[in-house]
């Protein structure tokens, strides 16, 4: 045998604390530790041995794969180099080897991430649809009235919210409301009754909460220019319930929020630039939801026999008074694409109108009782 | 008869000695920043990992380095655990405040309330697993005792210590040390904890009166200035941020000295049987790391301030909005990667200068008597619970 098959090292059995002077000497497939002492020797066999982190210009071996804690450790250079090349083990190689180890976890988790969004894209609009029905009626009821008490405390300032009843001109003008609603609703054939409230707020807007109740604010009435119009909004509303999308739009939204700080390490305390990611995520499943609704909405005012089209009158004149008047936000400059909720309104609009349009038409409130309606805001 | 070698002959007094390199750790830190940005954050756990291992296999004490002998991927099943354990309570709180606008407010506090005792669980199992993952001259370390007796102490100590206005600190850290201590082992040998709440009231006492008074002068002088500014609410939102700002720079300021009375008090009071140490390295080289990293958060916060001042004035005006989706992806895409590289720098920054070098400082000036003893002690058998801790080790609390 070579002469530097052999060396001194430092030896702890891992039983107990004892430092113990060893001889080691390579044999064939194992390091043999004999003591100095009278303690037993020891066989390390070289499948077994794992180099650990040390100093420079140490060796270190323990177990790989094992309980046991029992160290070896070479201070003398040669003798290490020695002991290192029987063992194939090298300070590049080691490196190499936690290199490809980092590259490993690089891509796993780049597969990681790709999974994550393919599911926040395709999976759970799926997920909250089938879930959806399994929500009580009960329940969706009573998240609704949270959030129609939610959406009405914004606009408090003092004044009742709700229009129709403040003195005659309003009770005319809900009456009004109620007879063109009257004439839309049983078309939809909801399981629940709906019950519309007119909103005192000029922002033009109209929305369907869950449990039924529906929200048509000032703001669109008087932006309407014929109770057609107003028809295609409260149709595009319906058309929300009907598919339930208030509700699978919580559940879609509570999943992408888990699914996304979860991902993240980030439990309760969701940072800005997952919200922002969770909001790109979500406002896609609305534009489509939109699109759905104005499809419903078509569909429902074709059956009825007014006037489909309607609806696109309604969002090409937003979009011209949008110009002439912007709002603070739209002054500030121009919305990402991404952060829209809502489809474009000309977008919308040339979709509508590629629709069949419909030949006999037939009123839905006379003249008077049509500008009766738009008074239901009026307050006296 | 144990024959005992070289390094640890006639070793009743030895010295702790640390052989790492700034450069070699920076090599490290280096490769893992990179890792770290691309995976959004999740080679945390590697990064964590690899750091241990170096700061562990470089502290020698008394002629013997230590071992860390955690898994990254260990760390990553504890955080995984986490998350299916967390996870239906964040459903919960998103129902609740969805059912009635009155649960709103429970649905927001709740998880803030949570956090806390979170936080010193965490805490407690995360040095569970560091120790049980420490080995020392083939002795392994563990750590018994209950997490959540340490959260009831904790909590008891929170109320006292607040009430007293921090006076009553060197108790409520000398208790719950001896608690650490007591539950702590190296092989076969128990832990100790010696320390005279009285001595660390009296090493602290000076800076504590000192922040008081700092505390009562700056309250006086907003007092006399109250009635000024409650005619003018844009001046007394000023004073607000001013105030903070100053307590913000006194808390970073007294923070390393608070530290170093602390670190030395506890060192110095830590037992294993008749294993003793003492450290007595000055307070000035403790603080100098701090003064470098609160620089580095300095220049970090200026480069992204005029990089965000220009990326807004001179870029995003050119950017086609609200025209085509692939640049709005790529803005959010950039935003997310900012996001974490600055993340990463500044978790580097402390890792390198605060965590480095206090380190460096304390295993350098470790003074040990009695390591010749721990020749009898023993590895105690049935050690199989050493994976314990790892959930609350996934949160990463607690440097030492």
């Amino acid at each position: 045998m070579a002469p530097q098959a052999q060396g001194v090292a430092l030896y702890f059995d891992g039983v107990t604390g004892t430092a113990h002077a060893v001889t080691v000497t390579l044999e064939e497939s194992a390091l043999l530790v004999t003591p100095s002492d009278a303690t037993a020797p020891a066989r390390w066999p070289y499948s077994t041995i794992e180099r650990l982190p040390a100093p420079p210009g140490r060796l270190r071996l323990g177990f790989a794969y094992s309980e046991s804690v029992a160290r070896l450790e070479v201070r003398d250079p040669a003798f290490a180099g020695v002991v290192m090349q029987h063992l194939g083990l090298g300070g590049p190689q080691g490196l190499a080897q936690e290199r490809r180890h980092r590259r490993l976890v690089i891509l796993w988790t780049a597969g990681a991430i790709a999974a994550v969004l393919t599911i926040g894209i395709t999976g759970l609009p799926t997920v909250a649809g089938l879930l959806a029905p399994l929500v009580p009626q009960a329940m969706e009821a009573k998240i609704g009235a949270a959030a129609h008490q939610q959406t009405l405390a914004q606009y408090k300032d003092g004044a009742p919210v709700l229009c129709g009843d403040e003195g005659e001109r309003e009770r005319a003008g809900r009456a009004a409301f109620q007879k063109l609603f009257d004439q839309l609703e049983p078309a939809a054939r909801l399981p629940i009754p709906v019950r519309p409230f007119v909103v005192r707020t000029t922002t033009i807007n109209a929305s369907a909460f869950p449990g039924g109740i529906m929200h048509v604010n000032q703001g669109i009435i008087l932006l309407a220019n014929s109770p057609d119009e107003l028809a295609g909004v409260i149709g595009h509303e319906l058309g929300h319930m009907v598919h339930r999308h208030s509700l699978r739009g919580y559940l879609h939204n509570l999943g992408l929020t888990y699914l996304i700080t979860l991902a993240a390490g980030e439990v309760f305390t969701g940072s800005s630039v997952f919200i922002a990611v969770v909001d790109v995520l979500a406002n896609r499943n609305t534009r489509a939801q939109e699109r759905q609704a104005d499809d419903y909405g078509v569909d429902l005012t074709a059956r009825i026999g007014i006037d489909s089209h309607a609806a696109a009158n309604l969002w090409e004149r937003y979009v011209r008074r949008m110009r002439e008047k912007p709002t603070e936000e739209e002054k500030a400059g121009p919305r990402a694409l991404l952060s829209n909720t809502h489809p474009a309104p000309l977008e919308r609009a040339a979709a509508i109108r590629a629709t069949p349009p419909v030949a006999n038409l037939r009123p839905l409130l006379a003249e008077e009782e049509w500008q009766a309606l738009r008074l239901v805001c009026s307050r006296n | 008869m144990a024959a005992v070698c070289a390094p640890t002959e006639a070793l009743a007094e030895s010295r702790g000695h640390f052989y790492g390199t700034k450069s070699e750790y920076r090599r490290i830190l280096w490769g893992d920043m990179i890792a770290l940005v691309i995976t959004l954050g999740f080679y945390r756990f590697w990064v964590t990992t690899n750091i241990r291992r170096y700061l562990w296999s470089r502290s020698e004490i008394a002629g013997e380095q230590l071992d860390y002998t955690g898994e990254a991927h260990e760390l990553l099943l504890g955080f995984l655990v986490l998350i299916v354990v967390l996870a239906p309570l964040a459903v919960i709180f998103a129902l609740f405040s969805w059912i009635s606008a009155e649960y709103i407010a429970i649905a927001q506090i709740a998880p803030m309330l949570l956090l806390y005792p979170l936080a010193v669980l965490g805490f407690y199992q995360a040095r569970r697993y560091r120790l049980n993952h420490t080995v020392f001259r083939g002795l392994r370390f563990r750590q018994t005792g209950s997490a959540w007796m340490y959260f009831l102490r904790v909590m008891l100590w929170t109320v006292i210590v607040t009430v007293t206005l921090g006076l009553a600190y060197p108790w409520a850290r000398g208790n719950l040390e001896r608690y650490k201590m007591r539950h702590t082992y190296c092989g076969d040998i128990q832990g100790g904890f010696v320390g005279s709440a009285w001595d660390l009231l009296k090493r602290g006492f000076l800076p504590w009166l000192a922040v008081m008074l700092l505390v009562l002068a700056t309250l006086m002088v907003l007092g006399s200035a109250d009635a000024e500014l409650e005619e003018d609410p844009n001046q007394a939102l000023g004073a607000v941020a001013l105030v903070l700002l100053w307590f913000l720079i006194m808390a970073l300021g007294f923070y390393p000295v608070f530290r170093a009375k602390v670190v030395r008090w506890r060192i110095g009071s830590m037992r294993f049987g008749p294993l003793s140490f003492a450290t007595n390295f000055s307070t000035w080289r403790f603080y100098k790391p701090y003064l470098k990293f609160y620089g580095w958060m300095l220049l970090l916060g200026t480069v992204v301030g005029i990089l965000n001042a220009v990326i807004q004035s001179q870029i995003i005006p050119k950017l086609p909005i609200g025209e085509s989706i692939a640049v709005e992806i790529t803005g959010i895409v950039c935003l997310v990667i900012a996001y974490f590289a600055i993340a990463t720098i500044i978790s580097f920054a402390f890792q390198g200068t605060v965590r480095f070098e206090t380190w460096r400082l304390i295993v350098d000036s470790l003074q040990v008597r009695g390591v010749d003893r721990l020749e009898r002690a023993q590895n105690s058998t049935g050690h199989a619970a050493h994976r314990k801790g790892r959930i609350g080790a996934a949160l990463n609390l607690g440097g030492f």
